[in-house]
């Protein structure tokens, strides 16, 4: 066989090898590109929102990702398997399955999270992006997706804070040591003065909300978060109304600032 | 429930370039994510779990937000840079402005639009 022949079949082969790297996701390319383009109510630069909005809130550590796959709707999930080591709302306990809005197609990532410092480019491309790591312990900020049963991460850049992959660390050890960790105080100092979304709470979605705590329960959290609150220098919030009726308020308020707003009569 | 409305975007109507339905989606890791546009699918998807109760204003606010997306608009603004409120009042700012709706686009939103369709 001539050397041009070797060099033919060598680069077809190497091509192959490549091609299936892809379509398994095998090989990863730096590329992370967003599936869709959303708006969101939630203002998640106040973290009280972000906890607010929450079911659970907690320090988990990954064990591997277990899977990936479409929702009933078409969109991509990872899917891991997480050990709780300690939580700051909610209470779970052993080890849980959460959801990445996420996945490879083709060795490309996709993911519908917004960017952390930053935004999407009108390309749809960003970098920095990634999945949840195996064998790293992360602050986890989760809804619950009561189709799949499982935990799902906000979108939100702040719904993972990475604490630690150091092995050596047992599970006690890590929970001490990710206590330690200044976003896990600020999320403990801030989760009594939590705002509930206000969607949620009209459609009764509101699992651990801090006033569903027993009085016991309230003052000591309350406690806790006093002291986060003088170590870490954050202010006292104003109170925030019950937020029950926020929708009500905020219909009047919408209309009374927009009389013209309101749809012509039918006509009868 | 899904409603699907079909809007043909060119004057023709033999070719759907858009499609807008409302979903309720209770399930979804689309946290407060009032509405998104899917460049895929070709659709903009209205979140009826989110946006249930608020006014038509509002709704008309997000919907016009993907409406910037389907035109290929970017968002302005990310989640985490707070100092970035002079864009508050763009059309297409990331963040829906729940007390006061933007109705239409501000010099920003015309600016990126122009941009792209000189």
């Amino acid at each position: 066989m001539k050397k041009i022949h070797y060099l033919i079949l060598s680069f077809i082969v190497v091509i192959g090898l490549v091609g299936t790297g892809l379509r398994t996701n095998i090989i990863k390319l730096p590329i992370v590109k967003k599936t869709i383009s959303p708006i969101s109510l939630l203002d998640t630069r106040d973290d009280r929102n972000v906890v607010g909005a929450a079911e659970n809130v907690f320090i988990g550590k990954v064990i591997k990702q277990t899977g990936t796959g479409k929702d009933k709707f078409g969109f991509l999930y990872t899917q891991f398997e997480v050990e709780v080591i300690d939580n700051i709302k909610g209470n779970l306990s052993g080890k849980v399955t959460v959801e990445q809005s996420a996945g490879y197609i083709n060795g490309v990532l996709y993911t519908v999270e917004d960017g952390g410092d930053g935004y999407f480019e009108p390309t749809g491309e960003r970098s920095g992006f990634s999945l949840l790591k195996s064998g790293a312990t992360y602050l986890l900020v989760t809804g619950y997706n009561t189709d799949t049963l499982n935990y799902y991460l906000f979108t939100s850049a702040k719904s993972r804070t990475f604490i630690t992959d150091d092995k050596k660390l047992d599970n006690l050890k890590l929970k001490e040591f990710a206590n330690s960790n200044e976003a896990v105080k600020r999320l403990r100092a801030i989760y009594p003065d939590e705002i509930l979304f206000a969607p949620f709470v009209s459609a009764g979605n509101t699992k651990n909300s801090f006033m569903s705590l027993p009085p016991e329960e309230q003052e000591k959290l309350k406690a806790e978060a006093e002291k986060y609150k003088k170590e870490l220098n954050i202010p006292d919030y104003e109170p925030t109304p019950a937020r029950q009726n926020i929708i009500p308020e905020v219909l009047q308020q919408d209309i009374d600032a927009h009389p013209e707003s309101q749809l012509p009569q039918a006509v009868q | 429930m899904i409603k699907e409305k079909m809007i043909a975007i060119a004057p023709s109507v033999s070719r759907v370039d858009l499609t807008v339905d409302v979903v309720s989606r209770s399930d979804i890791p689309f946290d407060g994510y009032g509405a998104w546009f899917d460049p895929v699918e070709k659709s903009i998807s209205i979140n009826d779990y989110v946006l249930h109760g608020y006014t038509p204003i509002l709704w008309n606010s997000v919907l016009t937000h993907e409406l910037g997306h389907a035109l290929g608009l970017a968002d302005i603004g990310g989640v985490n840079d707070p100092e970035n409120t002079i864009y508050q009042g763009s059309l297409m700012y990331r963040q829906a402005n729940i007390q006061n709706p933007v109705q239409i686009p501000g010099g920003h939103d015309k600016a990126d639009y122009y941009y792209k369709w000189p």
